[in-house]
């Protein structure tokens, strides 16, 4: 099931949050959240409920035998016992096919695809799993001896599909213990409101433009045209996945749960290092500390640690050669930052550091967005006046799409930031802290009617990190 | 440290009367949508649309199982959607704003009978 669907917001939301709060007791909350997230997860795809719970039955049983031979070599044992197993389902799910395929056409072997569909969510939660095996082994988090508490950390809807990966470690006290104030729940509510008018708004056009600039009529897209398109899929893929992420964040809050920040205004970002310090924070910090780190970090053969965790972060984001090419774009980028020019984008004016990375970004969402590498060189070519520097049918389809290019492009900077502002100041007296209720009110209608109109609108969208 | 401040203050609610307001205004509009869709007569076709909607789809263990009895529901729900014609209303003047432009089933663009003559250079007439 997917946020921007009318099946979830009216049916499944209403129902769930009627049990959730209906009920008084935390085991019975839990239990509730538990259920609701079961079915959120089967809904449209049953058969895969199965490869999740038995990847949480493996963690759980692995947790408490690395709790049980504490300080004895069999605790490691199971640690990698656990990191195998769990591993290998996503690699025999995700990645086998393109594996099998590689091998095929490399080696002239006919290996058999397996043809499995890829289970949604499955980079997500096999992460979220791992943290919390990595840190019973590290003694950062208690063993968790009930099963069911540790299926809904990992399975517990909000975050399941399309993140934030959410570590154990933060969510482990609020699992037992914890408490929905009627602030918390606001704010939950209009961060939830907010985040499905980007997805069902913003992304989805900027999605329309996209393809309809880079789709098929690429062989024919002139230079400003595939500009605008690469453009388009930035602010498409930006407000998409940050979309997500409010929406989790919020609806966490209804629950009393507080899940980590995803984003922070990556594309006003000063550096390249400092776009993957606001991008989709929740993984490289996963990277950072679960495959980085323990490999040696910045003491031992940092260069090729970083290559690693480069290399994996390609190959999580799609079992597909032009996500590795993607990796390893970031890779030289981030290299050659460390090595010779970070010291220097320090001192020069902030705002040549922001084209710099600007520019990196963009080009690299072109990597990403092509899974086709003749298609990615037809990209480039567009791009560098193939098709001349502007025709009059991109200039149509530029026009009409203008609105949501500015809007995306305000709301990417932090202009929301100064509204904000306005409102805390406002907040101070009386007087201003109606002003901003009145507004922050009317937000949630507005998003939530409009959101509601697009949806009626255009039958089903589903996200782009679902593919992940 | 400062930027982590700032997040947490992100789309925080201060007052405890918006609190209030803002959480009933969420549930009323959950409610009403939830009881409109039951209470609401099905329609077999939409004049607006010129089209079939989609019914109730039938529930059996296999429909389930192979996920066909959730998209038959995703789709009779927003087909069957209380005030859906208005809300269509509300989406094309969205639409309109956003993109004055609409794709053909084949993907040809269509556009705007005044856009016309300058279409990629070519006379469509």
């Amino acid at each position: 099931m997917v946020f921007s669907s009318l099946t979830f917001l009216y049916i499944f939301l209403p129902l769930c949050l009627l049990f959730y709060f209906i009920v008084k007791d935390i085991r019975v909350k839990n239990i509730v959240l538990l259920i609701f997230s079961l079915c959120f997860y089967a809904y449209g795809e049953p058969k895969y409920i199965f490869l999740m719970v038995l990847t949480v039955l493996v963690d759980y049983i692995c947790g408490l035998l690395i709790d049980k031979y504490r300080g004895t070599k069999y605790s490691k044992l199971f640690l990698a016992v656990s990191a195998v197993i769990t591993l290998s389902f996503l690699a025999l799910f995700k990645y086998a096919d393109f594996f099998a395929e590689n091998v095929n056409s490399v080696f002239s072997v006919n290996i058999r695809p397996l043809g499995f569909s890829l289970p949604i969510g499955i980079s997500f939660y096999t992460f979220q799993a791992l943290t919390y095996v990595a840190d019973v082994y590290r003694g950062r988090v208690k063993v968790q001896r009930s099963f069911p508490k540790l299926l809904l950390y990992v399975s517990m809807f909000p975050q399941l599909i399309a993140g934030p990966i959410v570590r154990y470690s933060e969510v482990e006290k609020q699992l037992a213990e914890r408490r929905t104030s009627i602030i918390g729940a606001s704010s939950g509510i209009l961060r939830f409101s907010v985040g499905l008018l980007k997805k069902t708004l913003v992304a989805n056009y900027a999605g329309e433009l996209c393809s309809a600039l880079l789709g098929d009529n690429l062989a024919k897209t002139s230079s400003l045209g595939a500009f605008a398109g690469i453009i388009a899929f930035t602010i498409q893929i930006y407000f998409d996945f940050s979309a997500y992420s409010d929406m989790a964040i919020g609806l966490g809050k209804i629950f009393g749960f507080d899940f980590p920040e995803n984003f922070n205004y990556p594309y006003t970002a000063k550096s390249v290092n400092d776009f993957w310090r606001r991008w989709h924070m929740t993984l490289s910090g996963f990277f950072r500390d679960y495959v980085y780190i323990p490999l040696g970090g910045n003491r031992k053969r940092w260069a090729v640690n970083m290559f690693t965790v480069w290399v994996l972060t390609g190959f999580w984001h799609g079992a597909s050669w032009n996500y590795l090419l993607w990796g390893l774009y970031y890779f030289f980028f981030l290299m050659l930052e460390k090595v010779y020019i970070g010291e220097g984008l320090k001192r020069i004016p902030s705002f040549i550091g922001r084209i710099y990375s600007l520019a990196v970004i963009i080009i690299g969402w072109a990597f990403f967005y092509f899974e086709d590498m003749g298609r990615l060189r037809l990209f480039f070519k567009d791009l560098f006046f193939a098709n001349g520097f502007l025709s009059l049918s991109d200039r149509t389809v530029i026009t009409n799409y203008l609105l949501v290019l500015i809007i995306g492009i305000i709301f990417s900077l932090p202009i929301a930031k100064v509204f904000r502002n306005i409102g805390f100041k406002l907040s101070e007296n009386k007087k201003g802290r109606i002003i901003t209720g009145a507004v922050q009110t009317a937000a949630v209608i507005i998003c939530l009617l409009v959101s509601t109109a697009c949806l009626v609108g255009d039958s089903y969208n589903p996200f782009l990190y679902f593919r992940f | 440290m400062a930027a982590k401040k700032n997040q947490a203050k992100r789309y925080s609610v201060t007052s405890a009367y918006a609190a209030f307001a803002i959480i009933c205004v969420f549930v009323l509009i959950l409610i009403f949508f939830f009881v409109g869709s039951i209470v609401t007569k099905d329609r077999e076709v939409s004049v607006l649309e010129n089209r079939t909607l989609a019914g109730r789809p039938h529930i059996s263990a296999g429909a389930v199982l192979d996920g066909s009895f959730a998209k038959g529901l995703d789709e009779y729900f927003c087909d069957q959607f209380p005030f859906r014609d208005k809300l269509l209303g509300i989406n094309s003047k969205i639409s309109n704003k956003f993109s004055q432009l609409s794709f053909g089933d084949d993907g040809m663009v269509i556009v705007e009978k005044d856009e016309k003559d300058d279409f990629a250079g070519q006379s469509i007439d």
